[in-house]
C-alpha cells in the first residue's frame, strides 16, 4: 500500500510553549580566526574559544593542543590563552620563534604573560596570524 | 634543463632588449580608460599552456591585462615570455603586462629563475632580464579597476603617487612600489599590519582599502599574489584575487569583463603541466 502522508507529517511539528526562563548568554564567547597560515585554505576559519570546557587552551603544533596549528615554525607547546575575570591573557611557553601581539604599530614580543586588547592580532612564531575577537 | 640552440636565445635576448625600450617608454602607471572586453590574468609562474590558451582565445579582446609573475617555481619562466612579449610588442595597447614581485632578483635568486636562465642560456644573461623588469608598470586601471601584482600601499592616497614612481628600480627599493607588489587584502583587519611575507611587506585591512577605493573613484581591486583556486573574492567583492598558474595544483582562474558584467573562467585538470614534454 503506498504510503500517505498523516496529517502529523503534513503539518509543521508543533513546538512546546516555552516556560523556562531562557539560559543568560554566556559572558563573552571568544573565537580565533585565522589571518596568515603556511596553509592558506586554513586562513579565514573560525574557531570557537569555550572557556567553559577548557580553562585554558594551549595552541601549538602538536595534537597534545586544545588547538593544533599546523606551521612547523611553530613550537609544539607555543602559547596558552585563559580568562582572568573579564580578561583574557595569552602566555608564551618559551617558544622558539615566539609570541607577539600588534600593538596598532608593530608586533611586540610577549614575554610571560600578556594582556590582550579587544579583537587582538597575534602572531605565533614567524608565519601564522590570527585574531582574537570577542562577540 | 638542457641549453637552447643559439638563434633561440639570440632571438629571446631580441625581444627583452626591445621589450626593456617599450616599457622604458610607459609611465608606471597605465591608464586605459574603458574597455568593452577584458580579460586579467593573474600569476602564470610559466604555466605557458594557460599564457597560450588565453593569448589565442582572447586576442579579439580590447585588452589581455597580465598582472605579473611571469617566471620563478615552475622552470619554464623563459618560455612564457618567449610566448608574452612577442605579443606585447605586436600591440602593446592591447597586451598589458604589469609587474609581480618575481620580476625581481629578489625572488629569481630564489624560486628558480636565475637558475633557469644559467641553464638554458647562460648565467651571463641574468642581467637583461633584471634590467627588463626594473622598467615594467606596476598599475593598470581599466573600467575603474586598479589592477596590480599586489595591492595598495601604505602612504599611497592617491593613483597618481603611482604615475611618479622612479624607473628603472631593480628591487624595486621604492617603499610605495615594493608595497604595490608584495601586500595583501585582509577583510578581517584594518590599517596596514605587518605581514608575513617578511620586512617591508603589509597586509592591507577593509577600512584603508575602501577609503582608497572611495578617495580614488575606483570601483575595486583586481590583483594575484596569493595562491587561491582561481580566484578570491572579499571586502563586499572589491578585491578579486585572481590565480592562473597550475603549481599548486588547484584551478587556475582567469577573470574576464564584459561590459560591466564580472565572469570567473576556470582552467581544469587539462591545464596542469605533463612534465617537461612541453
Amino acid at each position: 500500500m503506498p504510503a500517505q502522508p498523516t496529517q502529523a507529517e503534513a503539518t509543521p511539528v508543533q513546538q512546546p510553549q516555552t516556560t523556562q526562563v531562557q539560559q543568560p548568554q554566556p559572558v563573552g564567547k571568544y573565537y580565533i580566526q585565522f589571518i596568515a597560515t603556511p596553509v592558506s585554505s586554513l586562513n579565514k576559519t573560525k574557531v570557537p574559544l569555550d572557556f567553559e570546557v577548557f580553562e585554558t587552551i594551549s595552541l601549538g603544533r602538536s595534537p597534545e593542543n586544545v588547538l593544533m596549528i599546523p606551521d612547523n615554525e611553530i613550537s609544539r607547546r607555543h602559547a596558552l590563552l585563559y580568562r582572568e575575570g573579564d580578561n583574557l591573557y595569552i602566555e608564551d611557553l618559551n617558544s622558539t620563534n615566539g609570541t607577539y601581539v600588534y600593538d596598532g604599530k608593530v608586533f611586540q614580543a610577549v614575554k610571560g604573560k600578556m594582556l590582550l586588547p579587544k579583537n587582538a592580532v597575534v602572531k605565533l612564531g614567524n608565519s601564522t596570524i590570527i585574531k582574537i575577537v570577542r562577540e | 634543463m638542457s641549453p637552447w640552440p643559439q638563434e633561440r636565445r639570440e632571438a629571446l635576448l631580441d625581444v627583452v632588449a626591445k621589450a626593456r625600450d617599450k616599457f622604458s617608454s610607459m609611465r608606471p602607471l597605465l591608464r586605459l580608460g574603458e574597455r568593452k572586453r577584458v580579460v586579467v590574468v593573474g600569476d602564470t609562474h610559466g604555466a605557458i599552456n594557460v599564457t597560450k590558451y588565453v593569448l589565442e582565445k582572447y586576442w579579439e579582446y580590447d585588452s589581455i591585462v597580465f598582472l605579473g609573475d611571469y617566471v620563478d617555481r615552475e622552470p619554464y619562466g623563459l618560455e612564457n615570455l618567449e610566448l608574452i612579449l612577442p605579443k606585447f610588442l605586436e600591440n602593446p595597447e592591447k597586451i598589458i603586462v604589469l609587474r609581480g614581485n618575481h620580476e625581481s632578483p629578489m625572488t629569481n635568486e630564489y624560486y628558480g629563475f636565475k637558475s633557469e636562465v644559467r641553464e638554458k642560456m647562460g648565467a651571463e644573461y641574468y642581467e637583461e632580464f633584471a634590467s627588463m623588469f626594473s622598467v615594467m608598470p606596476y598599475v593598470a586601471i581599466v573600467n575603474g579597476y586598479f589592477c596590480v601584482h599586489g595591492g595598495i600601499a601604505r602612504g599611497l592616497e592617491s593613483v597618481d603617487q603611482v604615475e611618479g614612481l622612479k624607473k628603472p628600480d631593480l628591487l624595486p627599493e621604492d617603499q610605495i612600489a615594493m608595497e604595490l607588489l608584495w601586500n595583501d587584502p585582509r577583510e578581517e583587519l584594518d590599517g596596514f599590519i605587518p605581514n608575513v611575507r617578511g620586512e617591508g611587506t603589509f597586509f592591507y585591512g577593509k577600512d584603508v582599502t575602501l577609503r582608497f577605493l572611495e578617495q580614488n573613484s575606483l570601483k575595486g581591486i583586481i590583483r594575484g599574489h596569493e595562491v587561491a583556486d582561481g580566484f578570491r573574492f572579499e571586502m563586499d567583492n572589491r578585491v578579486i584575487t585572481v590565480f592562473s598558474s597550475r603549481y599548486h595544483k588547484m584551478r587556475a582562474g582567469i577573470l574576464r569583463i564584459e561590459d560591466e558584467n564580472l565572469t570567473q573562467e576556470y582552467l581544469d585538470e587539462r591545464f596542469l603541466y605533463e612534465g617537461d614534454g612541453l
